[in-house]
């Protein structure tokens, strides 16, 4: 019998995430946006309210169901339920953000039970945008937090890069295949 | 530390699951014994010395330990190599008697047969139940999901982030080693001592040597300003250009380097690109990564010296050329546990070049921190054999087929 397994991709407004499960998904992305009303306006006109949803169909029948949750943290109701029996944990940061160590710090906060569970692999995007060393201030970071540092450089938009994320993820989960 | 017995595993059975067991729990480390042959040529029980015996688990391969058939006298031997000890007894096919014996029926935590092939996770609630029969369980590790058991293997992946290796007896002694010399490509000399004359590598060495920034002047057009504190350098040219540029035999002398003060780096990058100079920048790391492939590309590296190494940072995966399934698969292991370049290879003996390639791209690229490999890491060598460890099984087959998903 065909098994479902799930991946979530989590991280702050306009990270990318929902851009990566587009890259990744066989269907097309079930987006939950709306237009955004608070300060995310200037970010992007729309956002993630409740969750995005791809799909991938395996070879062997298997699924994995690709979720994103809500960036804006009001929608946070939303990170516990779909933390749910994930397999584990796609972080998007951006690098030009005003601080990407502050945000890995909270999104590794909000989802350590999860990573603790599972794995966690590290994507900053907009890289082109900042300084190269955000990569290494983030792994110095996960290290810090006990954690491996399982980090790179990602454009969402490339399926190479976003796969690159998830193959990291597998052999973090089970590093013999 | 708690300390399992490894006894009886092939080489690559042995390494794999150190790192599978390194990688799981923070509180076990593996005692390797070899295996041993009778004056008859013949695998036998081997000596236990006072590390082994100090083991309060075991995983013993019981083809590897003679004791493929079962036997009363087999029995007793084995029972007298365990001491009393919860053991995860390895056979293969139908068990040859032993599960059929009397250590099998009523099954118990003490005596665990794991039936090969073994996957990941069989090995791990094996080992969790030997655990807590031992006495050491922790019952917050690798627990299942209480709502959906059929997803039970996948959910319940084990809490390895707290088996971290800095976090491992194995670490913090590789902490007390005094590291290699780290500056510039020395520690990539160190394993790979043939590679010290490698004029390509020559070159990237001499770059990297100076943490302070430079601009490196090759004819009247190259420009390539070098920032090794800030992990970046911006040039107009391609990495394959680049990797073109240094293959020249003359390039090495005609690089006119002309050291930049912080304060002037900024400036000098807007005059050498423009103001969006940042569009330009790579990350010094996959740079060099590239170029050093350029520069190892056909060459035996067969030759080392083993270190002791573990990944701070992952290789820019997603930005190297070329990267093969192993290298992220290398690049996962070695940012969780310490390794030495004897036990990697040990556990991937069929890919023993890619996993030579792939450390001296590591510590070339300063992906890594480096120590002399100790007495430690010799325990985990022994004779290789056939077996095909962890494998097999759904979650096997589902991860498979993700990755072949992923890859094509």
């Amino acid at each position: 019998m065909a098994n479902i397994y799930k991946i979530l991709f989590t991280g702050p407004v306009s990270s990318g995430k929902t851009t990566a499960i587009q890259s990744l998904s066989d269907i097309g992305v079930v987006h939950t946006e709306a237009a955004a009303s608070d300060d995310v306006k200037t970010l992007k006109p729309t956002t993630t309210v409740a969750m995005d949803y791809g799909l991938m169909r395996l070879n062997n029948g298997d699924q994995v169901r690709l979720y994103g949750t809500p960036g804006q943290k009001r929608f946070d109701f939303m990170w516990d339920i779909l933390a749910r029996d994930a397999l584990g944990l796609v972080l998007m940061l951006k690098a030009d953000a005003s601080s990407p160590v502050d945000d890995l710090r909270t999104y590794v906060g909000e989802f350590r039970e999860l990573i603790d569970k599972t794995a966690l692999v590290v994507g900053i995007t907009h890289t082109d945008r900042a300084t190269p060393e955000v990569r290494r201030r983030v792994a110095n970071e996960l290290v810090s937090m006990q954690l491996p540092p399982a980090v790179m450089d990602t454009d969402a938009r490339n399926r190479t890069h976003v796969a690159a994320l998830v193959n990291a993820l597998v052999y973090s989960i089970s590093p013999f295949l | 530390m708690n300390r399992v017995l490894l006894a009886g595993l092939t080489t690559r059975d042995s390494a794999a699951m150190d790192i599978l067991i390194g990688m799981t729990w923070r509180n076990l480390e593996c005692i390797t014994l070899e295996r041993q042959l009778s004056k008859s040529m013949a695998l036998d029980l081997p000596e236990q010395d006072a590390a082994a015996r100090a083991c309060q688990i075991c995983i013993v391969d019981l083809a590897g330990l003679g004791l493929r058939n079962h036997s009363a006298k087999a029995e007793s031997r084995l029972l007298e190599f365990l001491a009393e000890r919860p053991a995860l007894l390895l056979l293969r096919g139908d068990g040859n008697g032993w599960l059929n014996s009397k250590l099998a029926r009523p099954p118990s935590p003490l005596h665990q047969f794991v039936a090969a092939p073994y996957t990941a996770a069989k090995i791990r609630r094996a080992l969790d139940s030997a655990r807590r029969a031992a006495g050491l369980a922790e019952p917050s590790d690798h627990r299942p999901h209480p709502e959906k058991p059929a997803r039970q293997e996948a959910v319940s992946a084990p809490a390895w982030k707290r088996a971290l290796a800095f976090r491992s007896t194995r670490d913090k002694a590789s902490a007390r080693q005094a590291p290699l010399d780290e500056s510039g490509l020395e520690p990539v000399f160190q394993a790979f001592p043939e590679l010290r004359d490698q004029r390509q590598l020559r070159f990237i060495n001499k770059l990297l040597l100076s943490s302070d920034a430079q601009l490196l002047k090759v004819g009247k057009v190259i420009k390539i300003l070098l920032h090794p504190a800030e992990g970046w350098l911006a040039t107009t040219q391609s990495l394959t250009k680049l990797g073109r540029l240094q293959n020249h035999p003359a390039v090495a002398t005609s690089v006119e380097t002309i050291p930049v003060p912080d304060s002037q780096v900024e400036s000098v990058a807007r005059e050498c690109y423009g103001r969006d100079y940042q569009r330009l920048q790579l990350p010094l790391d996959l740079a060099v990564w590239e170029l050093a492939s350029e520069a190892i590309s056909g060459l035996d590296l067969s030759r080392y010296n083993n270190i002791g190494f573990q990944l701070t940072c992952l290789p820019n995966l997603a930005h190297i050329r070329h990267v093969r399934p192993i290298d992220i698969q290398l690049s996962v292991i070695c940012a969780r546990v310490p390794q030495t370049i004897d036990s990697l290879i040990n556990a991937f003996d069929r890919n023993r070049a890619d996993v030579l390639r792939f450390v001296a791209l590591s510590l070339a690229a300063g992906l890594a921190r480096t120590w002399p490999a100790s007495g430690h890491e010799a325990v985990s060598s022994a004779p290789p054999l056939e077996s095909e460890p962890l494998k097999s099984s759904d979650q096997h087959g589902f991860f498979r087929s993700l990755l072949d998903k992923l890859l094509n």
